[in-house]
């Protein structure tokens, strides 16, 4: 029975190859001053991605591995905490920046451009900066809704003659996320939550689909499936540009939420010089100005205000009063709450 | 010396499997208050969360419904009836075995959906202004699974279908029994095992599947889809218990059915003759099997035709119109030139060879193991390398997660370890039946007239287990080549995979690219797919 020697040798060579796929990993990051590579994890699109990380080599030579985690961007984080494999997180709402902060999952670093920010946009130690101002609005189908019957405010989507007419994103959408928070926050303050849950139950039920994709979403309104659906105004802007959608936003009375998209350097993270280029890097004026030129992604950086599209300067809408410290705290358990017993609970029962 | 093998054997596959397991279960019971069944509680008392588990086991058990039906019947349409296109149909009939299930997902939704091509030119063509059926939910979910997973049921019963003894059917007849009868009595019996053990895998692929539920579910919320969001707001306790239950489902069935598997079994006479086919004289019936036949050649083309069609439609062109009309060879020209969207394809393709060495290697001594001795390990690693079989893809995903939190979590060869566990049991079986087929006396001779067990091992054993051992390699690396559930939870910035770049490609307007990475992995499976078809033949 010898021939189990071999079978040995042929589990030795399989264990071999795995450690060997390990010690490629480790050996790119033992070099001093900027690593040769940085990490990011992100909720930004991959073309807007791309164009950052491209930009980034060019000037420093360093190797941008990126991935969109979209939604489940926080969780990642923390679970990876006790061994992080990521050096940057690059998007997200600063209310989970904010929770990731309470977390212990940053660590501080002060980029240059920080101090030109208005205090709304980053945090008073500085964990983390915002790079970007995210709306997220409401927006229809201008070929399928009269302006006369449009919703005046977030409120009236509970209504039933908007029955069948709503597309909206799951749970798995970052943009999403803050927007069912958000709107939940706002019957909290008025000490209304019970009002809240029965309003996202009204809309839910109104609701046609619940989209994985923000492209298919977008189709959807486009091919006229519903009409009416909320999104960040720069897909929305995008869309109506580039892919000729007939879509105009709405101004709702309440207003709209806007995120601080951040950037924070992770705690003990593998390339931790990387990091903070990569970090002084996306939010320099330079490059927010690109990002609002080629992406319509609102900067928060006023020195690149100047030399941003149109737009951003003479759009004129309401801004939703979020209280985002607020918000960090409850998000998990509300989202959770919404995944198990709002969402589709309606559709579920009538079958 | 002996020994020494079987430990390793049992410390890579204790270490790898058994032990992400048991961390699983473990973390199950943590919650806030210390030890408990509070998140198990939570599960069953929320309606929300009750729904998703009976729909879980709703789903399942439909699916196994489906495809048991349309999988017999189109088993007994191929192989015992004289149908046209007998070889063509076959043949085609095979080709979802190899198609991973989120390339189908997207093509049904480009077809099927509400704007899709089909259903926009039904719309037309009879000019109704509502689409007629609506695709998604239960029915789109099921639609999916009956198209990817009859092929259990067709391969099962045309095998058992093919050892048919015509003689007895003939008799029975001449003595006056019925059609029916022949059928409860004489066919039904032959073919039970083969449903049986059809019904289980089905099941399991049922009740774990994420593509098709997540991308076209909508409305109906199913546990593989609940434990995703359940870890993205972060209560990774909560999605551990969801995974027990979850798997405890399956393992249920896998030991109901092979209970009843056992009792239904029976040898049958070894019988020589080939299978006559039924011949059917009378031409209407005539006319519709061939209808039937040509229907169902396209139901199964038409998919993989419009994955490659669409993967040619020009970037950003496609929004708002139903058919597309501006082409070009742009995505593949990105995919193959742009080192970024290169990149997924090369991964995959690193972590599906990765997987498929080590899924053999483990699976080479196993198999022997498992059918040439009768030592004490072999009933613990038939238990170790078969467990894996009993957990659905996210199941094992989360087992990672809670195995190798603070130690593999989020680098490069967490994502391939976890494939090389889910498919395990594929390769075990693969060789397993080489050496079933390897006769003792050969390796025995051998040894008698001097060689070495080394020699034995390279000159005698392993030319006649080869067959089996590429068939396993390859079919390992096909099914990791285009996998998406596990990849979806364990992708990380190192080791993108395709299918998440086709997800994503999808989110971000890019139809044509992602329909452009599902073409090149279907042309890669189907090159596999050809190479395992001619080994198996080389085998026979």
């Amino acid at each position: 029975m010898k021939i189990k020697r071999v079978f040995a040798l042929l589990l030795i060579m399989a264990l071999g190859f795995s450690v060997v796929g390990c010690a490629k990993e480790e050996a790119a990051d033992k070099t001093a001053k900027l690593e040769e590579k940085v990490v990011i994890y992100s909720t930004h699109g991959e073309d807007m991605l791309e164009i950052v990380a491209t930009e980034f080599e060019k000037e420093t030579g360093v190797k941008v591995e990126y991935i969109n985690l979209k939604g489940e961007l926080a969780e990642r984080v923390n679970a990876e905490k006790n061994n992080p494999q990521a050096d940057v997180m690059y998007g997200g709402a600063s209310s989970v920046f904010m929770d990731l902060k309470a977390q212990q999952a940053f660590e501080p670093f002060a980029p240059t451009w920080g101090s030109k920010l208005d205090t709304l946009f980053k945090d008073s130690e500085n964990y983390w900066f915002g790079t970007i101002k995210t709306p997220v609005v409401l927006f229809y189908n201008t070929e399928v809704v009269k302006p006369e019957n449009l919703p005046q405010d977030w409120s009236d989507l509970g209504n039933e003659k908007y029955a069948g007419q709503l597309a909206f994103r799951n749970a798995l959408s970052s943009s999403a996320r803050v927007m069912y928070t958000a709107l939940l926050q706002q019957y909290e303050r008025k000490g209304a939550l019970q009002e809240g849950w029965a309003f996202m139950k009204a809309m839910d039920k109104n609701t046609k689909q619940y989209f994985d994709s923000g492209s298919l979403m977008m189709q959807a309104i486009g091919r006229k499936e519903a009409s009416i659906s909320f999104s960040t105004l720069n897909d929305i802007i995008d869309n109506k540009t580039k892919n000729n959608l007939p879509i105009e936003i709405i101004d709702c009375a309440s207003g709209s939420p806007v995120i601080t998209d951040g950037i924070a350097v992770i705690k003990n993270a593998p390339h931790p010089e990387a990091a903070k280029a990569f970090v002084e890097f996306a939010g320099s004026a330079k490059i927010q100005s690109r990002l609002a030129n080629d992406f319509n992604r609102m900067p928060t950086n006023p020195d690149a205000y100047a030399d941003s599209p149109a737009w951003m300067r003479e759009m004129t809408f309401k801004v939703m009063d979020v209280d985002w410290a607020a918000l960090a705290l409850k998000q998990s358990e509300w989202m959770q709450k919404w995944d198990t017993e709002i969402k589709d609970s309606v559709k579920d029962v009538k079958k | 010396m002996k020994l020494v093998p079987k430990i390793c054997l049992l410390l890579v596959l204790g270490i790898f499997i058994l032990f992400p397991a048991i961390r699983t279960l473990m973390v199950s019971f943590q919650t806030d208050l210390g030890v408990s069944f509070a998140n198990y509680e939570y599960l069953f008392q929320t309606p929300g969360s009750l729904i998703a588990i009976k729909n879980t086991l709703y789903l399942g058990f439909l699916t196994v419904l489906t495809c048991g039906l349309i999988g017999t019947f189109l088993a007994f349409f191929v192989h015992y009836f004289d149908v046209p296109f007998k070889k063509t149909l076959d043949r085609v009939l095979m080709l979802p075995l190899v198609v991973p299930g989120l390339i189908i997902v997207f093509a049904f939704v480009q077809l099927y959906g509400e704007s899709g091509l089909i259903t926009k030119s039904i719309e037309s063509i009879i000019g109704l202004d509502e689409p007629i059926y609506h695709f998604g939910g239960l029915k789109g979910i099921l639609l999916v699974h009956a198209y990817t997973q009859y092929i259990y049921f067709y391969m099962n019963v045309s095998v058992a279908i093919k050892q048919l003894d015509r003689s007895v059917i003939e008799a029975s007849k001449n003595l006056g029994a019925s059609s029916l009868n022949v059928f409860m009595t004489i066919i039904l019996p032959y073919i039970k095992p083969a449903l049986i053990s059809s019904s289980i895998l089905t099941f399991m692929t049922g009740i774990g599947s994420f593509a098709a539920p997540n991308i076209i579910g909508g409305s109906y919320k199913v546990l593989t889809t609940q434990i995703l969001l359940a870890k993205a707001n972060m209560y990774m306790e909560l999605a551990a218990a969801q995974v027990i239950v979850l798997s405890l489902f399956a393992i249920s069935y896998l030991g109901i059915a092979r209970h009843y598997e056992k009792k239904a079994s029976f040898i049958s006479a070894v019988r020589e003759s080939t299978m006559e086919y039924v011949k059917i004289n009378n031409p209407l019936v005539k006319w519709i099997m061939s209808f039937t036949a040509i229907f169902l050649l396209l139901m199964i083309i038409l998919p993989i035709v419009t994955i490659v069609f669409l993967s040619f439609v020009k970037p950003g062109t496609w929004m708002i119109d139903i058919y597309p009309r501006a082409f070009s060879l742009e995505n593949y020209i990105v995919i193959l030139s742009k080192s970024r969207s290169f990149m997924p394809f090369a991964n995959s393709i690193q972590m599906a060879v990765l997987a498929a060495l080590a899924a053999i290697a483990v699976a080479v001594p196993t198999s022997y193991i498992m059918a040439k001795t009768e030592s004490g390990t072999k009933p613990i690693l038939e238990f170790l390398v078969m467990l894996p079989f009993a957990m659905p893809a996210s199941a094992i995903a989360i087992n990672m997660i809670n195995g190798f939190s603070t130690t593999l979590l989020g680098t490069w060869i967490l994502l391939p370890l976890a494939y090389f566990v889910s498919q395990v049991p594929l390769a075990v079986r693969s060789v397993t039946l080489s050496y079933e087929r390897l006769k003792n006396e050969y390796g025995e001779a051998s040894v008698n007239l001097g060689a070495s067990s080394l020699q034995t091992f390279f000159k005698i054993t392993f030319p006649l287990i080869a067959p089996g051992i590429w068939a396993g390699l390859l079919l390992v690396f096909i099914r990791s080549l285009g996998e998406y559930t596990i990849s979806a939870f364990l992708y990380t910035a190192s080791n993108r995979p395709i299918s998440i770049a086709m997800v994503n490609s999808m989110f971000e307007f890019d139809i044509g690219l992602a329909m452009a990475y599902g073409a090149l992995v279907l042309a890669i499976t189907f090159i596999g797919a050809s190479l395992i078809k001619n080994l198996q033949s080389l085998v026979e």
